[in-house]
């Protein structure tokens, strides 16, 4: 359904004047405008929050409606496949190793940044030529402060026996993969040498007992009722459960934490490149990635310029010094297929 | 060239049409799937992406591993436990139901349909809050100090089939009611007043005339535990890997759509054979029940 919406000169400049700075490139666009532009995204609670902080205001601005497909990383990389040809979505929302096979496949087109100028201060690492990320998790250790006193700081620290039946590990279809590289690197290990990740899960694995997860609901169930004290996790989880008032915090390793940024990519050949650029700006926009991070699921935003609320901004700090392990896809996808058969193996043989 | 229909197949042709509609929906959504479904599992896997050249290497790896041997197995013992239960626990409730006056017979169908109307999403975390360690049967267990610490029932044999038992047994109570519901009550009359005992009349006459039921109800119940994804997911868990787990985990999160369809592959055709070797020994058993 497409809807109508009539362009005045005045309703253009009143939206620029309630989004300073968001809507400036607007201005240089071509009458010929879409009514619609369809976007591929998540759904539920998240997709409301992220319709109502970078939606809403662009279509304020612009007049264009944002017209869903709702679903998840891999049923939308698989879309995007299938209907390479005559794409369903102009835009589409997804996870860096997504985004990575997407470029790879040839499905994304080139972003011209000069039309992204909200996009200047963002770093390479969530920057890429074919998509731009508005925020980022982190994959590193979580810990329960009032049980635990002696909290890890490296990897290796969680294999002591005083975890043992109270320790829970991310499954390899979520952040597992990312704790095993990031095990790995810690302990010599390199893309092609996963050994010492593996050998680590694995005696986790016999000697503590750990708790694989499947879902994050699990996860936020574990650390809730207290009946784990520590786990290899996601921060953004972690956010919110301290936020709650739970003594849960979460700790960078020595060895650094890994990254997993989301992001925006236009669709090639789908047409709506100039107007799926404009969006682009707006989910760069510092101010509403503060507000998006400020929400409900607090993480870090990929402008270093965001103004998240000030208790998110204390709760997302990162230590001085901390450090990042990001992830080639390049070098991680063509081995994906044996990390998983070894780490079933090592957990679930 | 083609000769056109005869007028004596005519008729023939117009009785046919009615079956048009469901024909062409199982070709499109059933048969073309699953056709895709094999193919997929004939190519490879290389680089971290499908390589459209022919192979059998996944079905080599699926079937020369111990592990994954180990994990068919697990699926296959599964599934068989619980239809041996379901049929153990659902035979009973299926022949009260059928037994009973209308009103108790509404209710308790009611009773039995009403969990269906709960997502398996929703139950399996229910299950969960259940079974965890600090659940609500650890901490009846720990107060009446009938253990010394928290029972493992999560992420096992014991957890997963208790639950799938839980969320099959409407499927295999249902087509039983059916059954029975159709039986003669004369028949059994007409036995007990020959002079057979309780037990002989239900051995039988009873059971081989209901056989197709259960046979039924069992097929279902192990097509069912055997290819479920939802219940394994949450309450198995990534270290209690069910071949539907695998699959998921190879297609979903790895990418590797050959392996993950070799996969789903091979849990069809340990259905169907299961489903064949079964309903060949209940028709066997049936005649000889019926001969002696």
């Amino acid at each position: 359904m497409t809807t109508e919406y009539r362009w005045t000169r005045r309703r253009f400049l009143g939206s620029i004047g309630a989004l300073a700075g968001v809507a400036v490139p607007l201005t240089a666009r071509s009458a010929t405008k879409p009514g619609e532009v369809t976007y591929s995204t998540y759904g539920g609670d998240y997709g409301n929050w992220f319709k109502s902080v970078f939606e809403e205001p662009f279509t304020q601005a612009t007049g264009i409606r944002m017209v869903h497909d709702i679903g998840q990383n891999p049923q939308r990389y698989a879309k995007m496949k299938a209907y390479r040809a005559h794409p369903r979505f102009q835009l589409a929302n997804l996870q860096d190793r997504y985004l990575f096979e997407a470029t790879r496949d040839g499905l994304l087109d080139t972003i011209d940044y000069s039309q992204v100028p909200n996009a200047a201060a963002i770093p390479a690492t969530y920057k890429k030529p074919t998509w731009l990320g508005y925020m980022y998790l982190s994959v590193g250790m979580i810990y329960n402060s009032k049980n635990v006193h002696e909290p890890p700081h490296n990897w290796s620290d969680l294999l002591n026996d005083r975890y043992k039946g109270r320790i829970f590990i991310d499954s390899f279809n979520h952040f597992g993969m990312q704790i095993l590289v990031a095990m790995s690197f810690a302990n010599g290990g390199s893309y092609a040498n996963m050994k010492p990740g593996f050998k680590l899960i694995r005696e986790m694995a016999k000697r503590l007992k750990p708790i694989f997860i499947s879902t994050s609901q699990q996860g936020m169930q574990l650390l809730r009722s207290g009946q784990v004290d520590v786990a290899a996790w996601q921060n953004a989880r972690a956010f919110i459960l301290k936020r709650s008032g739970l003594p849960i915090e979460y700790i960078v390793p020595e060895s650094g934490d890994v990254p997993v940024t989301y992001g925006n990519a236009i669709v090639k050949n789908s047409g709506g490149r100039k107007w799926s650029e404009a969006f682009l700006n707006v989910t760069a926009s510092p101010k509403l990635q503060g507000k998006l991070v400020s929400g409900k699921y607090p993480a870090n935003p990929t402008n270093p310029d965001a103004t998240p609320s000030a208790e998110v901004a204390k709760l997302i700090a990162r230590p001085a010094g901390a450090k990042q392990v990001v992830l080639d896809y390049a070098e991680v996808l063509p081995r994906l297929a044996d990390w998983s058969r070894q780490w079933n193996e090592a957990i679930a043989g | 060239m083609e000769q056109p229909p005869s007028r004596k197949q005519r008729p023939r042709l117009r009785a046919a049409a009615p079956v048009v509609p469901a024909l062409a929906f199982t070709l499109i959504f059933f048969i073309a799937p699953l056709a895709l479904l094999l193919a997929y599992s004939l190519f490879e896997f290389s680089g971290g992406e499908v390589a459209y050249r022919l192979t059998l290497a996944n079905y080599t790896a699926l079937l020369g591993s111990a592990f994954y041997l180990h994990i068919i197995l697990r699926t296959f013992l599964v599934a068989l436990v619980t239809t041996l239960i379901c049929v153990a626990l659902g035979y009973p409730v299926a022949w009260q139901i059928a037994r009973s006056g209308p009103r108790l017979r509404a209710l308790m169908v009611l009773g039995i349909v009403m969990p269906l109307l709960i997502g398996g999403v929703i139950r399996g975390y229910g299950w969960i809050l259940i079974l965890d360690r600090g659940g609500a049967i650890n901490h009846a267990l720990l107060a009446l100090g009938l253990a010394q610490a928290p029972l493992p029932m999560l992420y096992n044999f014991f957890g997963v089939t208790l639950t799938m038992v839980e969320v099959l047994l409407p499927f295999f109570v249902l087509p039983l009611v059916g059954v029975l519901s159709n039986m003669d009550p004369a028949l059994e009359r007409a036995a007990l007043s020959m002079g057979a005992s309780r037990l002989q009349t239900f051995l039988r006459v009873s059971l081989p005339l209901s056989a197709g039921g259960v046979a039924a109800g069992a097929s279902i119940v192990f097509s069912l535990a055997a290819s479920i994804f939802v219940i394994p997911q949450i309450i198995g868990g990534p270290s209690y890997l069910l071949l539907s787990t695998l699959a998921y985990q190879q297609i979903g999160s790895v990418g590797n759509w050959p392996f993950g369809s070799a996969v789903l592959v091979l849990i069809l055709v340990i259905t169907l054979v299961v489903l064949t070797v079964g309903s060949r020994v209940v028709s066997g058993n049936i005649r000889r029940l019926q001969e002696n």
